[in-house]
Parts: C-alpha cells; structure tokens; sequence
C-alpha cells in the first residue's frame, strides 16, 4: 500500500467515528437507540440491510469457497438466501409491523412467556455474534499489514466496539449508507479491473476445470442441502428483525427487501467471480485470502486504499448492527425479564452498552476457535433455525396452536438434538482433509452412511417441528392477559 | 458474448448504478427523515412468565 492509500483509509474511519459521535447525541431513549422509534425510510433501510447482511463472511468466506469449488458458491451457498428474502418480504414483513415489538425474543415472549423467551434470546445472542467480520478482520490485518491474525482480530474487534458504543441503530444506519456506497463502488471497480487482466470469465473458463462451472460443483446433494437450509435464518434473522420494528411502514421493507436482493444478487456474483479469478491466475494462497491475493495488486495507488476502506466497511457495518443486536439481547431479553421489570430507560440503555462489550470480548473467543469462515457461518445459521423458527413462525401464523409446552419443547429439542448431534459426530467422526470438515462414517440399517458435522440442521429442525406438534396437544397457551 | 459474461456485466451496473441511485434517494429523504422522528415511547413492562 502507497500512502495515498493509508490517506484513503484513515480518512475512512475518521469519517465514520464523526459520523457515529454526531448522530449519537440525539439519541433521547432506548427506543431510539435500539430501533430508532420506527423512523426508517426505504433507501436508508436498503443502505443498512444490504450493508449489514454482507460482512466479511460473504466477501472472504463466498470467494474462499468460488476459489475452491467455482460457481456452486453462488448457485447454492448464496442464491437460496434470495429465496428466502424474498419469502420473508411477502409473508412476514406486514404481520411483524402489525405489533410494537422491539426485538426478535419479544415475539415468542407474547406467545410462550419467558422460558422460550430466554432459550430464543440465548440462540440469537449465539447467532449475532459478529465473529465472522471479526475474523476477517484479522484476515485483512494479516495481509494488507502483516500484524499477526490473533492480534488482527483483537484490534479489529477493539476498534469496532468503540465505534458501535458511540451510537444506536440510527447512527448505525446512517454509517451504513456510506459504507453501502463504499462496499459497491469499490469491489465493482474491483471487479472491472481484475476481468480485464485476466480477460474476463470467458477466459477464466479457458484455463480452469469444468467442474468451477457446474452450479453444483463436486459437493454431495445433501451437503448443498444443507448450505440450502442455511438460508432459513432469513426468517428469524435477528437484525432484519430489528429493522423491520425500525421502519417507518411495512411497505418501506419490502420496497427495501426487494431492492436489496437486486443488489445482493449482483454482489455475491461478483465475489464469486473475484474468488474464481484468484483460481484462474494459479494463485496459491489460503482460501480465505484469495479475494483479498487477487484484487490488490491489480489496483493502482489510492484505489487499493478505497478497496481496503470498503472491505472495513464491510465488517464495521455488520459488527456495530450485530453487537448492537446481542448487547440488545443479554439486556433487553436476558435481563430485564428476569431480574429486572420495571427497569428504567437511562439504565436498560446503560446495560445494554455493557452487552456490547461482553458480546464483543465473546466474539473474539469464537473468532479465534474456528479455523473455517465457512464453518463458523454453518454453526451460527444452525443454532438460531433449530431453536428460533418453529416457535416464532409457529407464534404468528398459527396463534392458537402456540402453548407455553410448545414453544419451549420446540426450542429446547432444536437445540438439544443439534448439540448432540455435534458432539457425537465430534468425537467419533475424522476429519476430512479433503472436505476440511469432521464426517462421521457409520453404518445405519446396513447402509454405510457419512454423517457431516454440517447436517445437525437437518435432524434437528424435524426434532423442532415434531416437539412442538407434541407441546400444542398437551400444553397452555400464555394469555394475552399475561403478555408484557 | 457468453451468458457467464453477461451476467457479470449486469452484475458490475447493477452495483454501480443501483448503490449511487439508492444514496441519492438516501440524501433526499433524508431532511424528511430527521424532521419525522419522535421522541422516544416508554418502555412495556416484560412478560410476567406465568
């Protein structure tokens, strides 16, 4: 990097922080700072969910897995989300506008009371621990300035926390709509670069296997079922919660959805690209790097800089949401209910700052167990679905099978068998160098059978849905006297 | 031009264009955006559990 370069980039986060420090004085209630008393207007709300939902977990992790598998990162690892987008703009938006709820535990609180409130708070927290970005900020520290990864990651998380505990979801959001601009200008001016020294896809295809093509690549069917499913977090995904109570209407997030998946759609293809143009050039890196190895040294001085800049937005914007989001629920959902009822504002708000930093400091933990980006983002998706989406789709489209039993059989079993499931495939499986995951090969019925870590979806979520159906027969439903 | 390259053409415009029309929507509702907030609502009391 040139000093123009680190020019670009010092002038990027200082603009964020004055950003971030002069929306953060108007801040008045908890309401405000947490979902800015339902202000959003559609292209704010497209800036922050489009911003927010792409972290480095999508730029590092998508282009880690087109770098070494082609297109299916595309086809299977992003495109079922666009389905799933688009089912929660047409079925949830309106009925969850319909109620004041300030968080995504609010809703099974209504229904099942506070048990399934706490075991659902519990898995969003897990959820929307922001260790992906993290880590790929220590990624971005390790090859852009040789600073050592688990020193990148302490750094990084460090400086985002300060960042996040400056302002609420509105200074969020505002940040957001400048790091949105950052994060597409410059990895489309990116992409035009890299294709034009590599003489575009069609070149690519010339001097790679066929297979960087197929749209299913080599993986087996069920692993892509699996990487399919992953995109049910949509529906109970924590921060499109939060944005929908912060929007203005329930038209402005649809608009704003739609909109977003226009965008989402045409960023994922592009990383993609970039991942597969890394193959392309025979670079020999790690694959989580392979975006970063390709990119940079094709810009020239200053735009490498805004290149860099773009990727800190990438992380800065769904690290200040996300542990705005889990300070959010150890306060809000974990302890007010508990511990502390009429808590008053200044001091819930208070609280809440206090989570952020735990959630960070437990962000950092993770950040530094998981090898993988792409393992990471498997087990978050899986913990939030097996316990969260059977409850709160349960909770509001059919009210009158949501007993207290349940929704608590419902959460625990998810959780229960997903655990279980991880464990005994942990210490009986092997790892699989070839696959860089854990397969626990064993015989079911007489049939030999490879039991991926990354299948605990799939028993787990039929385990949800099954001990709930159980739960309505023989529970009571919470009253609506007893809500709130 | 195979369908690969078109698609990463449209793909390049659509965040070029769609991410600078969207901030020039962003900066023009803006105004509107501060004038419209309201203070902030009290809190509900939390679900009593039983």
């Amino acid at each position: 990097m040139q000093p123009l370069d680190y020019t670009v980039l010092i002038a990027y986060v200082g603009a964020m922080l004055g950003i971030g420090w002069m929306v953060s004085r108007t801040i008045g209630s908890f309401r405000d700072w947490f979902v800015a008393s339902g202000t959003m207007t559609t292209p704010l709300l497209v800036c922050t969910l489009v911003s927010t939902y792409y972290g480095l977990d999508v730029l590092f992790g998508g282009s880690e897995l087109a770098y070494e598998e082609g297109v299916v990162a595309w086809f299977w690892y992003s495109r079922p989300y666009y389905f799933a987008i688009l089912l929660t703009a047409l079925l949830l938006a309106r009925r969850l506008k319909q109620r004041d709820f300030l968080s995504l535990p609010d809703i099974v609180a209504e229904r099942y009371g506070r048990g399934t409130q706490t075991i659902v708070a519990l898995a969003s927290f897990v959820y929307s621990l922001p260790l992906l970005s993290i880590m790929g900020l220590g990624v971005l520290f390790d090859v852009m300035l040789g600073i050592p990864f688990v020193w990148g990651v302490l750094l990084g998380a460090g400086v985002a926390t300060i960042y996040t505990l400056m302002g609420g979801i509105m200074a969020d959001a505002l940040t957001d709509t400048i790091q949105f601009v950052l994060m597409c200008v410059a990895l489309a001016i990116a992409a035009i670069v890299v294709l034009g020294d590599t003489g575009g896809i069609d070149a690519m295809r010339a001097s790679l296997p066929a297979e960087y093509f197929e749209p299913r690549g080599t993986y087996p069917l069920t692993v892509l079922l699996v990487y399919s499913l992953a995109a049910l977090s949509v529906l109970v995904e924590p921060a499109f919660y939060q944005r929908v109570f912060a929007a203005v209407s329930a038209r402005a997030v649809i608009a704003a959805l739609l909109i977003g998946m226009a965008l989402w759609a045409a960023f994922d293809w592009i990383v993609t690209v970039l991942g597969i143009g890394a193959a392309a050039q025979g670079l020999e890196v790690e694959g989580r790097y392979a975006l970063l190895e390709v990119v940079l040294p094709a810009l020239p001085a200053g735009l490498a800089g805004l290149f860099v800049a773009s990727v800190l937005a990438t992380a800065m914007s769904t690290i200040d949401s996300y542990l705005l989001i889990s300070g959010g629920n150890l306060a809000y959902d974990l302890y007010r209910p508990w511990r502390a009822r009429d808590i008053d504002d200044a001091r819930l708000l208070r609280l809440t700052r206090y989570g952020v930093v735990g959630a960070s400091a437990v962000s950092v933990l993770f950040a530094l167990f998981f090898e993988s980006m792409v393992a990471a983002w498997i087990f978050m998706a899986t913990v939030l679905v097996v316990t969260a989406l059977i409850p709160v789709l349960a909770a509001l489209y059919v009210p009158r099978l949501a007993t207290r039993a349940a929704g608590i059989a419902s959460a625990l079993t998810g959780l229960g068998v997903a655990a279980l499931y991880s464990a005994l495939v942990r210490g009986l499986g092997t790892h699989s160098a070839e696959w860089d995951t854990t397969i626990w090969r064993t015989s079911v019925l007489g049939a030999d059978v490879a039991l991926w870590q990354e299948y605990a979806v799939i028993v787990a979520l039929p385990a949800s849905l099954l001990a709930f159906a159980i739960g309505s027969l023989f529970g009571r439903r919470v009253g609506q006297e007893n809500i709130r | 031009m195979s369908g690969w390259e078109l698609g990463t053409r449209i793909a390049i415009a659509v965040l070029l264009v769609g991410s600078v029309a969207v901030f020039v929507w962003f900066i023009g509702d803006a105004l509107r955006l501060f004038r419209t907030r309201r203070p902030g609502k009290p809190l509900r009391p939390p679900p009593d559990g039983r």
